[in-house]
């Protein structure tokens, strides 16, 4: 605790070096998440928002943190953000790095008009629930075993604006069994944890 | 099949695979290059197919997602096969472990894991099971059989019966509502679970392995007793699942009770067997049709595996005590307490539950929905009334009005019986999606009022029902239709509310605010049974001076009475209901007003007050009616603005006594109401008992909101010593006072909708 | 070749089924949806081959050999499926990729 914090560079994405950031990120959240994803993971939300991916990066230019969300709109309802991914490297945490990364995101998203941003997080994950309680997010529901692992998860929720719940979606809670999370978090396979430890 | 699905060899064993027909083209050179000249990023891709679709992909060579996957340096034979030989010999004691360890396996399937990680880790399932089995016959470990009945018999009739139990618990749970994943993991990769063969093979084949072990007479006794109580269990818990729905006939617990006595000698002898882990093998993964990730082998312990196997007899046992109707409320009673066991009844117990519940447009196997409908509305709105006595048969002129009510009845029936039966049977989903699908129904209910009223406008016309002067002087109309649907509707609101506080959705700052608007609900529904009341108090006078007919009566006021006592059943629960809600929202108003309460939002956090009421009233926005009330009405109240911290305190006082004796006359008035006389509709069963195990959950249920409501006043006591001590406390002079929430299962957290907080007084200060 | 040469191949492939070969002697057999310039392949309702165990054959050849009435012609190959499951849609990384063939 002695020691000084190390000077961190905070930076956007950028597709050009796509390449040596990705597989940065990849090694940096495969340690994290409970949930496995593919190249084609980190392509679907890179490509398409690649703006709200934020890196932090130490004085040697090496990857210590990293937020991966998307925005768009929900249903053809409110435009809506989401935090897929959050790490930070074991040795670096509890400096608000990953409080950092989050504002960063969220402010990215207000800045291009979202409505609302919601996540998912694992119940034993106290940390990032703290973090993103903090940050202002409500629970609005659990999630019975949401994760691979059996975990269950919850919805994190945080409004924007006034009026964004007025849009209603359709649902028929009796309708026939369906394969699998018929809510349709935002990534539809291999839940997102969307927040390791950190 | 493709082409080159097999492999041609010449014998006798030389194993040079070679392909076959249809000549595959080499692209290999010419992909590469066209690949190579793509730039970074840029993807070629079919346009039908999304980057979104591609998030699904397993990536192959990756350990984490690819099942099939080989370490380098991992022999290729040994990866995929075992060298496990299902012929070697076992001592009984393995047996013994064998079974234990197989019956871990089978009810960590119940709780919700795959098979792929518990069950088809078996190396001996696996033998059984694959290739698929067509006879009794084919189902065998080896082609030769072991030369051991120990292995040959005995553990094979074990292992059989367990896989046939296995495929009725399937059947039943697939054909319910029930959510893949969350509440249980239907997928069985390609195997089949002897779901062609008769059970009777089973019986018998057990009969012989039991027939085999009572004469070995050189056998340890211990374990000859150890290995006959767990083919006996295989044998009675394959007959109870076999029985399915037919309990609605059978009103049998014979083969339920039978397994609960064979799991106590279960649990005696489970030191007596020596596990066999080498039987078990992750490698089976790499060969199950799987589009899930590898995942481990899920490990419950023998203690946890029985006591859950021992808590689904007892709850079909008890199950069973609800299978006569005795009148809507109670069966509604019945089912939630019983689904509100902690922990909740497992998957297969609700599903079952689901079936006997409704099936066909039947209730319990015995009453037509159409009925519990009307015994519904006869003991809430309509005791003994002409709109649900009206019938079309009896009456023939279509001018007459008897005939328009009945056909008004009749589109009440079809529009109202499904979602009403779905509002009990949602009692069987898990409890994360008991409160989501509320919060869907819910609207739907809104809806359903507003069709209900216009029902009631034509109705109120074709029976020529008289008007009402209520106190402030207008006329008004029962509307009976429409006043059911709002109480259902409140009761959902409420359930929402209450669910919330169960699965921890609130942040701690938001708990004033929620047990103000719980009150608010409950005072809003207290007012709407006042109405009801008024109706059918005047509806019993009309009856009663124009009644001519003395044995017509006996039943009419027997239907009366019946209503009466429900509506003040419910209002003696919504009062304790309300006056424990009025006492925490004091008691947490004073502790945010003072700072003391622990905060989850930062002082820099996003959100507003504002933005997050908008979002916690998600749920309540679209509804009409109660409307919802203004974000700066919901401040001022819950505050409770301009109240000193005196008028508080006793408003906390006040509340808590009179919600002690609330629920204290609930407790007295008991879980079900008795018939009196001849009930409503077909409810009447006679002299039959009532469901006693069920009501005990019911009376422990009130009794820990008992317990809580007596925490709720130790905590109040103390803030108002600490305020007494510290009249106007300060920034600079704060209460002396800790306050910490207690989570669900913490001792000190005694019902899971009563969140009272933990207050004591600083230690070191 | 030219870089819409080689668009305009890879394009031809979509839809159509792939045989991969991978480093680990694995063969997958899926329709081709997707690649991207270190082929990185993306297979839909892929089907998983391994060549079989030496167990296994042996196993068939005995269960040939017990068949006393098998003509001569039926001996003189033993059929031995591939073992084959299906997995779905998969990425197959192109580092791992040791053949490509078109159906």
């Amino acid at each position: 605790m002695n020691q000084n914090p190390p000077v961190l560079r905070y930076v956007r994405y950028d597709s050009a070096r796509e390449n040596e950031y990705v597989a940065a990120m990849r090694q940096l959240i495969s340690k994290d998440l409970s949930e496995p994803y593919s190249i084609y993971v980190y392509r679907y939300f890179l490509y398409q928002w690649g703006d709200l991916c934020f890196l932090a990066m130490d004085e040697k230019d090496e990857m210590v943190g990293v937020v991966v969300s998307k925005l768009e709109p929900h249903r053809g309802g409110a435009l809506r953000g989401y935090i897929a991914m959050l790490a930070v490297r074991e040795e670096f945490r509890g400096q608000g790095i990953a409080t950092k990364l989050v504002r960063m995101a969220i402010d990215a998203m207000i800045e291009r008009d979202a409505d609302e941003i919601v996540l998912e997080t694992e119940i034993t994950n106290t940390g990032a629930m703290k973090l993103y309680e903090r940050l202002g997010f409500l629970r609005s529901k659990r999630l019975h075993r949401y994760y691979l692992n059996g975990n269950s998860a919850y919805r994190l929720v945080l409004y924007l604006k006034e009026g964004v719940s007025a849009i209603r979606t359709a649902f028929d809670p009796f309708a026939p069994p369906h394969p699998t999370h018929m809510e349709a978090p935002t990534v539809p396979v291999g839940n997102t944890p969307g927040n390791g430890v950190i | 099949m493709l082409p080159n699905n097999e492999v041609r060899l010449p014998p006798p064993r030389a194993a040079r695979a070679a392909q076959s027909a249809a000549v595959p083209c080499d692209i290999t050179t010419q992909f590469t290059e066209a690949a190579s000249k793509l730039k970074t990023g840029q993807l070629v891709k079919d346009e039908l197919f999304t980057l979104f679709e591609a998030v699904g992909a397993l990536e192959i060579m990756d350990s984490k997602m690819d099942s099939g996957y080989i370490a380098p340096g991992e022999n290729h034979v040994q990866a995929l096969e075992d060298d496990y030989d299902v012929r070697q010999p076992l001592t009984p004691k393995q047996v013994v472990g064998l079974m234990d360890q197989l019956l871990c396996h089978e009810m960590a399937w119940h709780m919700g894991h795959p098979l792929s990680q518990t069950l088809f880790t078996s190396i001996y399932l696996d033998k059984l099971l694959w290739p698929v089995p067509k006879t009794m016959e084919d189902a065998r470990f080896d082609r030769v059989p072991s030369e051991s009945p120990l292995i040959s018999l005995v553990l094979r009739a074990y292992c059989l019966a367990l896989v046939k139990a296995c495929d009725f618990v399937h059947a039943r749970i697939v054909t319910e509502y029930y959510y893949e994943e969350e509440d249980f993991v239907s997928q069985l990769y390609n195997r089949n679970l002897l779901s062609g063969l008769d059970p009777s093979h089973f019986f018998r084949l057990l009969d012989q392995a039991v027939e085999w072990v009572d004469s070995q007479e050189t056998m340890d006794q211990d374990l000859r007793d150890a290995l006959r109580c767990r083919l006996l269990l295989r044998h009675e818990f394959l007959s109870a699942l076999d029985e399915d729905l037919e309990v609605l006939d059978t009103r049998s617990t014979d083969n339920f009770v039978s397994c609960l006595s064979t799991l106590s000698g279960i649990t005696e002898t489970v030191a007596h067997g020596t596990p066999v882990p080498e039987a078990f093998s992750l490698k089976i993964q790499r060969r199950l049709a799987s589009t899930v990730p590898p995942r481990p082998i899920v490990h419950i312990s023998p203690e946890d595996a029985l006591a859950h196997l021992k808590r689904l007899c007892q709850d079909a046992i008890d199950m069973q005590q609800m299978l006569d109707y005795k009148g809507p409320s109670n069966f509604k009673t019945a089912i939630w307490s019983l689904l509100s066991r902690k922990p909740q009844p497992s998957v297969y117990i609700r599903c079952l539950l689901q079936a006997l519940i409704v099936s066909d447009m039947t209730i319990l196997g015995a009453v037509p929905v159409k009925q519990f409908l009307y015994d519904d509305l006869a003991e809430l709105v309509l005791p003994s009334s002409v709109l649900l006595q009206a019938n079309t048969d009896e009456v023939e002129l279509p001018s007459d009005p008897r005939f328009q009510i009945a056909q008004k009845m009749e589109g009440f029936v079809k529009r109202f019986s499904q979602p009403f039966v779905d509002t009990v049977r949602a009692a069987c989903l898990n409890r994360c999606r008991i409160r989501r699908t509320v919060c869907h129904t819910v609207v739907d209910w809104d809806n359903l009022q507003m069709e209900a009223e216009e029902l009631d406008l034509d109705l109120q016309r074709l029976s020529d029902e008289p008007p009402l002067q209520m106190k402030g002087g207008e006329t008004t109309f029962s509307f009976p239709l429409s006043s059911w649907a709002y109480n259902q509707k409140l009761i959902q609101i409420r359930r929402i509310i209450q669910m919330g506080f169960e699965l921890s959705i609130y942040a701690p700052e938001e708990l004033a605010g929620m047990y103000w608007y719980l009150s608010y609900i409950c005072s809003t529904h207290l007012g709407h049974l006042d109405r009801i009341r008024t109706f059918t108090v005047a509806a019993r006078k009309r009856d009663l001076i124009s009644a001519g007919d003395r044995s017509a009566d006996s039943q009419k006021s027997a239907a009366f009475h019946r209503s009466f006592r429900t509506l003040e059943r419910v209002t003696t629960q919504l009062i304790a209901v309300d006056a424990f809600a009025i006492a925490l929202h004091a008691l947490y108003v004073l502790l945010t007003r003072h700072e003391v309460l622990p905060c989850a939002a930062g002082a820099d956090a996003y959100s507003t007050d504002r933005l997050r009421y908008e979002l916690r009233m998600k749920p309540f926005i679209p509804i009409s009616l109660p409307e919802l009330v203004p974000f700066e009405e919901f401040q001022r109240e819950s505050a409770l603005e301009g109240d000193s911290d005196a008028i508080i305190l006793e408003r906390a006082s006040k509340a808590i006594t009179e919600a002690r004796k609330a629920w204290d006359v609930l407790l007295s008035q008991g879980a079900f109401l008795e018939e009196a006389g001849s009930g409503s509709g077909s409810g009447s069963a006679g002299g039959k008992e009532f469901p006693s195990a069920i009501e005990e959950d019911w009376k422990r249920d009130v009794k820990d909101a008992m317990r809580a409501c007596i925490g709720a006043s130790i905590s109040i006591e103390t803030v108002r010593k600490a305020l007494g001590n510290n009249p106007s406390p300060s920034a600079q002079q704060p209460l002396n006072l800790e306050v910490t929430i207690p989570e669900i299962g913490s001792k000190s957290r005694w019902h899971e909708w009563w969140v009272v907080p933990q207050v004591s007084e600083k230690k070191n200060q | 070749m030219e870089t819409g040469h080689a668009v305009q191949y890879l394009e031809g492939l979509l839809g159509r089924s792939l045989r991969v070969h991978t480093t680990d002697s694995r063969m997958f057999v899926g329709i081709f949806k997707c690649t991207d310039a270190e082929r990185n392949l993306i297979l839909a309702n892929s089907l998983e081959y391994r060549f079989p165990t030496p167990s296994a054959v042996e196993t068939a050849a005995k269960e040939l050999e017990s068949w006393d009435n098998a003509s001569e012609a039926a001996k003189a190959t033993v059929k031995v499926n591939m073992t084959s499951r299906l997995i779905g849609l998969i990425v197959i990384p192109g580092r791992h990729i040791t053949k490509i063939e078109l159906e």
